[in-house]
């Protein structure tokens, strides 16, 4: 990250949830999908705007199950363009580091698996 | 103490995973590690919710927790008795032909490697089978144990086998060690 950029932040355990839930809405609370519409597409627009970087931070919560995290962020990625998605967001995740390179892979791989 | 705590319902919710994995943080379970747990727990719930019956949410999962304290980690159990997965996921003509052939338990590996695409069609689905079954290859988890419909699988001594009878639906288990091994 660029530390001349100016940065919105997004914490999900005390934002979102922490106990983030399962893929769809339908599914049960918490979702991947009630996340990226209620809060990570409003923050990504935002940042887009201003030309920001949206620093998402993982920690604090119980675990993200994977299908939350691939629609969350994969999700986003089949609406935006990925290479700007990736440009756009970065993350902190010291409790489960493996975690980013995951999610940097559902938003490559968003629309080819 | 209690040695054990059980949940079930029909929804794909947190609160559940979040009771088991503070019963097992409770009684010396390692907070940090115990998130793979979450997930995973949380990931089955989906999986029952979408895929174990012909109509999503129909079928009731079970998810418990064993402190075994004499090898002390937590062991997780998640069930349910849905169609089980050689019934719901939509397997390729020549997949189908090894299914009736005798060769599932290989079919499952090849599910739980990621090499079988989604029931779904989309391309970006059908991760969390191997997302958990790399959480055991990288040693996250220890011992995932998984049966469904007529097949067995060991995935940390990579054993897997048919079985002589049927089941309905599907079994996981896996432990979470209190320390790092």
């Amino acid at each position: 990250m660029n530390v001349a950029e100016k940065t919105l932040n997004l914490n999900v355990a005390l934002e979102f949830s922490k106990t983030p839930g399962p893929r769809f809405q339908t599914e049960g609370k918490f979702s991947g999908e009630e996340f990226r519409e209620g809060i990570l597409r409003k923050r990504l627009d935002e940042a887009l705007k201003e030309g920001s970087v949206l620093h998402i931070d993982l920690d604090g919560g119980y675990g993200y199950a994977t299908s939350f995290l691939e629609e969350a962020f994969g999700g986003l990625a089949r609406e935006y363009e990925s290479d700007q998605i990736l440009k756009t967001l970065s993350f902190k995740s010291d409790e489960e580091p493996y975690l980013i390179e995951d999610i940097r892979g559902y938003i490559r791989k968003a629309r080819s698996g | 103490m209690r040695q054990d705590l059980l949940e079930h319902s029909k929804q794909a919710d947190g609160e559940y995973a979040r009771k088991l994995v503070d019963f097992a943080e409770g009684n010396g379970g390692n907070r940090l590690r115990l998130k793979i747990a979450y997930a995973h727990l949380v990931e089955c719930m989906g999986n029952t919710h979408q895929h174990a019956s012909a109509r999503p949410g129909e079928q009731t999962w079970w998810a418990s927790v064993f402190r075994d304290s004499r090898r002390k980690c937590d062991c997780f159990t998640f069930v349910d008795m849905g169609v089980g997965i050689f019934n719901s996921v939509e397997l390729s003509l020549r997949l189908r032909i090894y299914s009736f052939t005798g060769f599932r338990h290989q079919i499952l590996k090849r599910l739980l490697e990621g090499k079988i695409p989604s029931s779904t069609g989309k391309p970006y689905r059908g991760r969390g089978l191997p997302w958990i079954y790399r959480s055991c290859i990288d040693q996250k988890v220890k011992r995932l144990v998984i049966v469904t419909n007529n097949v067995f699988g060991d995935a940390e001594r990579d054993d897997f086998r048919a079985l002589e009878h049927d089941i309905n639906g599907v079994i996981l288990y896996w432990e979470v060690p209190h320390e790092c091994s």
